[in-house]
């Protein structure tokens, strides 16, 4: 039980960090990202090492995945002012 | 915002605040086979079952009982213990380095010109109230109860912070720089203060100079306790200040 469920959700992590490199957008590729922290917290619940895995959730999950989006909005904010687009 | 499904949605949120306090009433004042938070025995309560202070997963023995007193050090778990009792030194040193990377991104962040923002969908607005204060209030018990069940200031102190990026996604613009950076010092000056009152008190750095009292009661485990308040808040009010950071916009007078 345990190895099967260790098993499936670390193929799960890999495929889903493969996914993040062919995402079609950045914006796509961080939530992918954060899909990919999530699961890895649950692996933490079933090793029994609960307080890893409430700080993998909230700072893997959560906080990680708004630092990527506010600074892919920087990004493109200044991509727009230099090329003059508004 | 107003739209045609306003007064439903706000029905339906009614609605599941209801269900929410009944199934906390139930759990609290009428639980299974009639017991309640009063009359429930000290070897039922959950945090019993984090009790163990022993590595060893072949022979579970307890070394320690709910409601002992005496120990060298009084917190329930043995990470707790080593993390903030024994080794509360390095805890000191995690927090320094916390402290250079939000100084790095503070002096690496400029500011941004100040933009129309497209107002939340309707989802968003209703939900994330709701949601950030169940984060916040988790967070909260996590700190406190940081001596007797696993977590303790960090995962804490990121939940709380966790609340407040959603909370920015509903109504931007409301964390102030000046206000987080005052509670960040105050706590980092607590932790140390409380280090050099163990000094002056025994001549240890970081001794414990508070009594330990009963394993498992929530006013127990000596220092331990406080230093996890400390470390919550200012974990909590320097990720939250990255989070003011990177939104980066300047503050208005309004």
């Amino acid at each position: 039980m345990m190895q099967t469920v260790l098993i499936i959700s670390g193929l799960l992590m890999v495929a889903s960090s493969i996914a993040v490199i062919f995402a079609e957008s950045v914006k796509k590729s961080a939530v992918i990202m954060g899909v990919v922290s999530l699961i890895a917290s649950v692996v933490f619940v079933f090793m029994k090492a609960y307080d890893v895995a409430i700080t993998e959730a909230s700072i893997g999950a959560v906080l990680t995945t708004a630092l990527y989006f506010w600074s892919i909005k920087r990004y493109e904010e200044q991509n727009e002012e230099l090329t003059g687009e508004e | 915002m107003k739209t045609r499904h306003q007064n439903m949605l706000n029905l339906f949120v009614f609605l599941m605040l209801i269900l929410f306090s009944a199934v906390v009433y139930k759990a609290l004042f009428n639980g299974e086979q009639g017991k309640n938070w009063r009359s429930i025995a000290k070897s039922e309560k959950v945090s019993e079952s984090y009790i163990y202070k022993n590595v060893n997963e072949q022979n579970m023995v307890k070394t320690v009982q709910m409601g002992d007193s005496g120990h060298e050090e009084g917190s329930a778990n043995i990470v707790t213990s080593i993390v903030v009792s024994y080794r509360a030194f390095d805890t000191l040193g995690e927090i320094l380095v916390l402290f250079a990377s939000i100084a790095g991104v503070g002096l690496l962040m400029g500011k941004r010109r100040k933009r129309t923002v497209v107002p939340a969908s309707i989802v968003i607005q209703t939900a994330i109230p709701i949601v950030s204060l169940l984060t916040l209030l988790v967070g909260i018990f996590i700190i406190l109860h940081g001596h007797l069940t696993p977590g303790g200031g960090f995962p804490g102190g990121a939940l709380i912070a966790g609340g407040f990026v959603f909370l920015v996604l509903f109504k931007e613009n409301f964390l102030k720089k000046k206000i987080l950076l005052a509670v960040e010092s105050l706590a980092g000056l607590g932790i140390i203060g409380a280090a050099f009152w163990g000094t002056l008190k025994n001549g240890y750095f970081f001794f414990n100079f508070l009594p330990n009292g009963n394993i498992g009661e929530l006013f127990s485990g000596g220092i331990v306790m406080l230093l996890y308040l400390l470390i919550g808040i200012k974990v909590a009010s320097e990720l939250t200040s990255v989070a003011s950071y990177m939104i980066g916009e300047e503050e208005t007078n309004s």
